[in-house]
């Protein structure tokens, strides 16, 4: 029996949808430390289908397809979604997506229930939560 | 009750060409609808007036016209820097408004641009701009606010701008 699932992918995996894909491949293995696996490009020029690797996981995302009711977070008047990503060292990877040009809405900081987050922006307006565990500070429970 | 709201990006323009569009093309970018203009959903333009003293404005363009002032600029140095008043329609006349501080510094090619919005402390604990949220709840939704023209504002900058 095939292994389910199969390696190095996890069972539930975002499918993001960006207007420009290729560069939003670029931009999310320069700023947030992803790894091209694959894509694949329609006769038409966008993208099908593509696969980042981030340790034993993997984001997909693609071209917008109108007619499938996809559209970038550009054309939204809100999110409906977000991405939750745990990080091994959450301040390196702060400032490489700051140096790389992510939009980054809130610098990494204590959250109340035992975890550093900080919020980055992609080009396109997808939401990224990147965390890593840390003790839980009562000073911060309290003021969450 | 709060701390200064600061957000960063970078944009593949030069300074002087980072600060126009934010002040004379504001009206490209900023996001229309209740989340982002104080008319809500009333058509109008975001205008700002340069210079010193110039006001930031979102004109109506819909049968009942006027125009709301969300604040004066205090500081207008083109290519570096801009600081302007910022309040919103919950906002008692005379009440002190916050202030936001736009920083344009050269960066590989382009800029980096800092948006820092300040002065949350002078306001009472029970304010509407609150809108109840304890902190970091309230820091961490204006940082997205902020964020979320800024794709607006960089999407303009290096995209659709260059084809007008």
């Amino acid at each position: 029996m095939p292994q389910n699932p199969p390696d190095g992918v996890q069972r539930l995996i975002p499918m993001l949808v960006y207007a420009d894909a290729p560069a939003a491949i670029d931009f999310l293995c320069a700023a947030f430390g992803f790894e091209e696996r694959n894509r694949y490009e329609m006769p038409d020029g966008r993208i099908g289908h593509a696969e980042l690797g981030l340790g034993t996981d993997v984001v997909m995302l693609a071209s917008e397809y109108p007619e499938f009711g996809l559209a970038s977070p550009r054309k939204l008047p809100a999110l409906n979604a977000q991405v939750f990503c745990w990080v091994d060292d959450i301040d390196a990877h702060h400032a490489r997506a700051r140096e790389a040009g992510a939009i980054i809405a809130t610098a990494p900081e204590p959250q109340g229930y035992g975890a550093r987050t900080y919020r980055a922006l992609d080009p396109e307006g997808h939401r990224w939560l990147f965390a890593m565990p840390g003790a839980v500070d009562e000073t911060d429970r309290n003021r969450a | 009750m709060s701390r200064s709201v600061v957000v960063t990006t970078t944009v593949a323009v030069e300074p002087a060409t980072a600060f126009e569009v934010f002040t004379d093309e504001v009206d490209a970018w900023w996001k229309h609808g209740p989340r982002y203009r104080p008319g809500s959903d009333r058509s109008s333009v975001m205008r700002f007036e340069p210079g010193v003293g110039g006001r930031l404005l979102e004109v109506y363009q819909d049968a009942q016209g006027g125009a709301f002032e969300l604040g004066r600029i205090t500081v207008w140095e083109p290519a570096g820097r801009l600081i302007f008043e910022m309040r919103g329609r919950d906002f008692a006349p005379g009440e002190p408004g916050t202030e936001v501080e736009v920083r344009f510094e050269p960066f590989s090619g382009g800029t980096r641009v800092t948006v820092e919005h300040r002065g949350w402390d002078a306001l009472p604990k029970d304010h509407a701009a609150f809108h109840g949220l304890g902190e970091p709840a309230f820091s961490n939704m204006m940082g997205v606010w902020w964020a979320d023209l800024l794709v607006a504002a960089r999407a303009w900058a290096e995209g659709e701008r260059a084809r007008h």
